[in-house]
């Protein structure tokens, strides 16, 4: 059979949609205000009424402007939500730019170590061409977050405040991209050419330098010691002097990290459950905690964030927020667009397939 | 020595920072306006502006909002330029909507053949993989604007204007998406359930309708016969009853696709100039006309640009047009951000390796209308883009004496 596409399928195509029940009507409504506008489930916004019987205080909320640091300003806004409740700082933020720059230091050697350990390997095979199409990016998973703080601590949110380019790091991603993928070129030829440990070690350091530079320029940098002022919400004036990013991690967090476990529900066939997973190439600091998930049942990982909810701890979560989403109503739920309904099919999909 | 970063490296690294020229200052610009407005080349200079010894009155600029649609655009902007001039309406614009609605059909078609010419292939397998992740979207090759143009013909902008799908792709690209590979699923239990391959075939035409039906709900229906009315630029009315898009096509253009040839330039890694290349992953269109590039010197690349351009013909073509440029004065030149000046790191790559670390790619499609040849050689180029204001009027293009960058200036 033909693979092309003919008039006489065409031609089927047309009679099938002039079959259509209420085509006329609903392509109008599409034509002239788009898919999701026209599926819309009032349904949805009825069950997604903002009321919970387990609810925890959070006070306003961060934002990450244009860059990729969700997972950072989740793992963080679980962090201050215990230090506005046991300091009683209302609305306190932790620096996620501080977290920013030491990512994006680390993600630049981790990615030197990949190219070195790829450099055998042509340019287009699916490893090397992985690495160079994006050497780094702003993403990253809880695991890599508690990684930065083990190695780097924590700072307050004033101690080292966004810039242009941690609100807005399209064009630092560019130009440290740009200094990775030429720098790959030069790694692999040291490879290939049988160059020393040492001096391979010592070129990666001397690009490490030019990076280091690249993000204080646009970045900041980051402190090593400062004082900590601040009010609380008994008008109670405080200072903490001297404090090191790891001396504040431990006094207002203090949280054994190694007690967290990432836990995910993948239905596919290739992950049983009740085992532990990682994901090559996904990291960011050599030498550090690696990404470890726990695939669970959904029943036992709804149980467990119910869990913790009720323990009085906000629960970090990683989703597809762009799927099935309002932002303005700021619903998320799978039957919020009725596509089935508008389109006359099924667009039904199991976990495990999707 | 460890692979880790050591405190030491850390403070050693800090301290080189201290030493660093001027770093203070820079650090401080940076911070306030980020990288590209704290390096950024004087706009505005002789350099870049839009005066061309050889150029092609164009007319108003047309805008692909916010859809993939560039490469078409730009065909559709080379062909109306053609058309102007026979039939004295100087704004004549061809109908968008209409090829890519078939566009996304002949697509779709493409990702289910393909689906089921992997489909014993295991998920995560490299080709699989990559049809599943990029299914179906706007963007396109010139070769697939002529095969869909070739296949199904043209019609004005009048007789089937743009919709809100159309303008704005974002939902449409989502709901295909999600609808092929739902499609993609189904043809693999088929497979694994003992369907042959007339069966799969068959499932795959039925899975076309509705795809067609979701395309008919976005862009409208396409039209098979249409009238054209139109007032030519006498002020002279006109009206041609009972076309079709083909009709129109031969009566209106005439064009013969047969007649051009897509010239690239890479010295890429295997890539060798003088020969020929595909890229198979992009003939959209099943049965239609296939892509294939011819490598030459960059120098030949040029003179062929010119000479089109003497000719009284606009040239497609397909560039970068995210790196480099100023989108607010429609300025595109070869290190308009002097970056490794503001670092000190030395950040340049020639083209060949620009293409082989993924650095340099060909994402957009836009046509030259002009040059500047200043004692023979071109300096800069006139550009039409399809965006709105305030890259909507021509830009130029410059070439840096002795590198390999060319750049375009508004």
């Amino acid at each position: 059979m033909a693979k092309a596409v003919t008039s006489a399928n065409l031609d089927q195509y047309a009679q099938d949609f002039a079959a259509t029940p209420a085509a006329p009507a609903l392509q109008k409504a599409v034509m002239n205000n788009g898919i999701l506008k026209v599926a819309e489930n009032t349904a949805s916004k009825v069950a997604m009424t903002p009321t919970f019987s387990v609810e925890l205080d959070t006070g306003a909320v961060a934002n990450q402007k244009q860059s990729g640091r969700c997972w950072m300003f989740a793992a963080l806004n679980t962090m201050r939500h215990s230090i506005q409740a046991q300091f009683k700082i209302k609305d306190f933020e932790l620096s996620q730019n501080f977290t920013f720059f030491w990512d994006k230091f680390e993600k630049s050697n981790y990615f030197y170590e990949n190219i070195i350990a790829t450099a055998d390997q042509p340019t287009d095979s699916r490893k090397v061409a992985f690495l160079l199409t994006t050497p780094q990016q702003d993403g990253g998973q809880w695991d890599m977050l508690t990684a930065l703080i083990d190695k780097y601590g924590i700072v307050p949110k004033s101690v080292m405040p966004e810039t242009y380019s941690s609100s807005k790091s399209s064009e630092l991603n560019a130009t440290l991209n740009l200094k990775l993928r030429k720098d790959a070129v030069a790694l692999r030829k040291l490879v290939n050419d049988g160059a020393s440990a040492d001096d391979l070690a010592a070129t990666k350091s001397k690009f490490l330098s030019e990076d280091y530079r690249i993000l204080a320029y646009t970045l900041g940098n980051p402190p090593t010691k400062f004082d900590f002022e601040y009010r609380d919400d008994d008008k109670e004036y405080h200072r903490d002097a001297d404090l090191t990013p790891k001396s504040f991690y431990d006094k207002y967090i203090g949280w054994d990290l190694d007690q967290y476990q990432s836990i995910i529900q993948a239905p596919t066939a290739d992950k049983p459950y009740n085992h532990l997973y990682t994901v090559e190439m996904l990291g960011n600091v050599v030498g550090g905690r690696e990404v470890r998930h726990l695939n669970l049942s959904v029943e036992d990982f709804k149980a467990a964030a119910i869990k913790q909810l009720q323990a009085g701890k906000s629960v970090w979560f990683g989703s597809d927020v762009g799927k099935e989403s309002d932002r303005q109503l700021g619903i998320l739920d799978t039957n919020i667009y009725d596509q089935d309904g508008l389109f006359n099919t099924s667009f039904q999909m199991t976990k495990q397939n999707a | 020595m460890s692979k880790a970063i050591s405190w030491q490296q850390v403070q050693q690294y800090q301290q080189e920072l201290q030493q660093q020229p001027g770093h203070a200052a820079l650090a401080r610009a940076v911070q306030n306006v980020g990288i590209k407005a704290a390096s950024r080349q004087q706009l505005g200079q002789a350099a870049f502006a839009p005066v061309f010894s050889d150029e092609i009155p164009t007319g108003v600029v047309t805008n692909q909002k916010h859809s993939g649609r560039c490469w078409m655009f730009a065909e559709l902007n080379t062909m109306r330029h053609a058309v102007s001039g026979k039939f004295g309406v100087k704004n004549l614009e061809f109908s968008q909507a209409f090829l890519a609605f078939y566009d996304r059909l002949e697509k779709s078609n493409q990702f289910l053949n393909q689906m089921i010419a992997n489909v014993a292939a295991p998920i995560g397998s490299r080709k699989l993989d990559w049809y599943l992740t990029w299914a179906n979207g706007d963007g396109g090759q010139y070769e697939n604007a002529a095969s869909l143009i070739a296949k199904y013909g043209v019609i004005p902008k009048s007789v089937m204007p743009e919709t809100y799908n159309s303008d704005n792709t974002t939902e449409l690209n989502a709901t295909l998406n999600l609808k092929l590979r739902q499609d993609a699923v189904a043809l693999r239990q088929a497979y694994a359930s003992g369907a042959t391959p007339d069966q799969l075939a068959a499932q795959r035409v039925q899975q076309l309708s509705t795809i067609y039906r979701i395309l008919a709900y976005a862009y409208g229906e396409p039209p098979r016969q249409f009238d054209f009315e139109y007032m030519d630029d006498q002020h002279q009315y006109h009206r041609v009853p009972g076309l079709t898009p083909r009709s129109f096509f031969d009566q209106f253009l005439g064009w013969d696709f047969d007649q051009y040839v897509m010239l690239i330039s890479t010295n890429a890694t295997g890539k060798e100039y003088w020969h020929s290349y595909t890229l198979p992953s992009q003939d959209h269109v099943e049965g239609g006309r296939r892509i294939l590039w011819v490598n030459v010197p960059e120098a030949v690349l040029e003179q062929a640009a010119i000479q089109q351009i003497q000719g009284g013909e606009t040239v497609w073509f397909g560039n970068d047009v995210l790196a480099d440029s100023d989108r607010q004065s429609g300025t595109l030149v070869g290190d308009l951000y002097a970056q490794s000046e503001l670092f000190g790191v030395d950040l340049h790559m020639d083209v060949g390796t620009r293409f082989d670390t993924h650095q340099a790619e060909v994402s957009h499609a836009m046509v030259l209308t002009g040059v500047d040849l200043v004692k023979g050689a071109p300096t800069k180029w006139k550009v039409e883009n399809s965006w709105a204001p305030p890259m909507d009027t021509t830009a130029t293009l410059s070439r840096m004496s002795g590198g390999s960058r060319t750049t375009l200036t508004q």
